[in-house]
């Protein structure tokens, strides 16, 4: 028995089960005996009662001493499930860890891949001072061309490109606008020269003073409204010296 | 007379450039390129070199006069026969001047965001971390001018 007990191969298990095992046959044994010597007086067997009762009293020992190893077992057992969940919430943690760092490589990388591509770009670029480019940035958000107003809404009238009224009140609509009055003008004149005979000599200074009291009548709002090109180039020609076109040799770029 | 008047336009020159301003710009409206379109406008070779010649109008010295940037990329479209056909149609003309405002409202709008969102930022920070968010702000700004400006200007410009 006590190279079984002693035998580190088989398990604490094991051994309390072979243990019982033969405590339960000798306690068969002793009580057979026991029953059977109550019975006929027999020769002693060779297991006489008091060796058996010995051999139970050193398995109860020996059982004894397996359930101290049984308690410490457990509590190494309690110690390693502790140490287990500790690993998997540290294995939790990483997971996410690299699951972060997979993302700020990713980010990253693009990060990089558009940096780079940016310094290409400044590389090729044409400089100009930022003065300039804030004004001309200044003058595009103004007149909203490109970014439409925080209050735009259906039905208003603003939009990013010149508008009738606005080609209206331009040169190209002053142009266009004496050029339908000469017609009617003509029309007039013609009409008139079919119907009348008598008045011819006095027709045409008619005609002109007509001409030009249709003008002046007309005239006057459109002086006050100049064309929003040539709004451009008056507030650009404050700002500088030169408005000659056909000699460049004064142009400086860097004010606007 | 309206001969006259024309030619004193023509003879001087800062009158003729104000001419040829206004016109490029006109060229952002849709509804007036429809117009040209049905008065067979197009059809005149001599108005598509005139078109052709407007192109001066994207190097640097002219470009600072426009203020409609929509048109020079219209005038680009313009140069090929097959958007000057196409313009005849009004539906087309509407539908372009559809994707035009609502290209318009779109940065509106992306503006916006970009700008709550560099307040956010702002905002949510604490004292230690003025630094690291001043950096945050800037590229935001420069990245909301940037997506601004490249849908305008084609030039390629270096803030200094």
């Amino acid at each position: 028995m006590a190279e079984i007990v002693q035998n580190t191969n088989l398990g604490t298990r094991r051994k309390l089960d072979l243990l019982l095992q033969e405590m339960d046959t000798i306690c068969r044994e002793i009580i057979s005996q026991l029953y059977n010597s109550s019975s006929s007086s027999s020769t002693n067997s060779n297991l006489n009662t008091q060796t058996l009762i010995d051999m139970f009293i050193e398995r109860q020992n020996y059982l004894s001493q397996q359930i101290q190893i049984v308690r410490q077992q457990q509590e190494l057992e309690r110690q390693l499930q502790i140490k287990r969940d500790e690993i998997l919430k540290c294995d939790r943690a990483l997971r996410c860890l690299q699951t972060y760092l997979l993302q700020a490589v990713q980010v990253l990388s693009s990060a990089v891949y558009q940096a780079r591509e940016k310094l290409s770009n400044i590389r090729r670029a044409k400089t100009f001072p930022s003065e300039t480019i804030i004004r001309y940035a200044h003058q595009l958000a103004s007149c909203y061309s490109t970014v439409a107003p925080d209050n735009w809404q259906q039905g208003d009238i603003r939009r990013p490109y010149p508008t009738n009224i606005d080609m209206r009140r331009g040169l190209l609509g002053r142009i266009s606008e004496q050029i339908l009055q000469q017609q009617q003008q003509l029309s007039i004149q013609n009409s008139t020269i079919n119907t009348a005979t008598v008045v011819d000599m006095a027709v045409p200074q008619n005609t002109s003073s007509s001409y030009t009291a249709v003008t002046t009548a007309v005239r006057p709002p459109k002086h006050d409204t100049t064309s929003f090109a040539s709004d451009i180039f008056s507030s650009i020609n404050e700002e500088t010296n030169h408005t000659n076109f056909s000699s460049s040799d004064t142009d400086s770029d860097d004010d606007l | 007379m309206s001969d006259d008047l024309i030619q004193t336009i023509i003879n001087d020159d800062r009158q003729r450039f104000l001419l040829d301003l206004e016109f490029v710009q006109t060229l952002a409206n849709p509804q007036y390129l429809n117009f040209l379109a049905q008065r067979n406008y197009f059809k005149n070779p001599a108005f598509i070199n005139y078109l052709k010649y407007l192109l001066y109008f994207k190097e640097d010295n002219y470009i600072k006069y426009v203020r409609y940037p929509q048109a020079l990329y219209f005038l680009d479209l313009l140069q090929r026969e097959q958007f000057r056909q196409e313009l005849v149609n009004a539906t087309y003309c509407r539908y372009i001047e559809d994707q035009q405002l609502l290209a318009w409202q779109r940065l509106q709008r992306r503006k916006n965001q970009l700008l709550n969102n560099a307040t956010g930022l702002a905002a949510s920070s604490s004292t230690t971390n003025n630094n690291n968010n001043n950096e945050a702000e800037t590229p935001n700004t420069q990245n909301s001018t940037n997506a601004i400006s490249t849908s305008t200007t084609t030039n390629n410009t270096q803030l200094r």
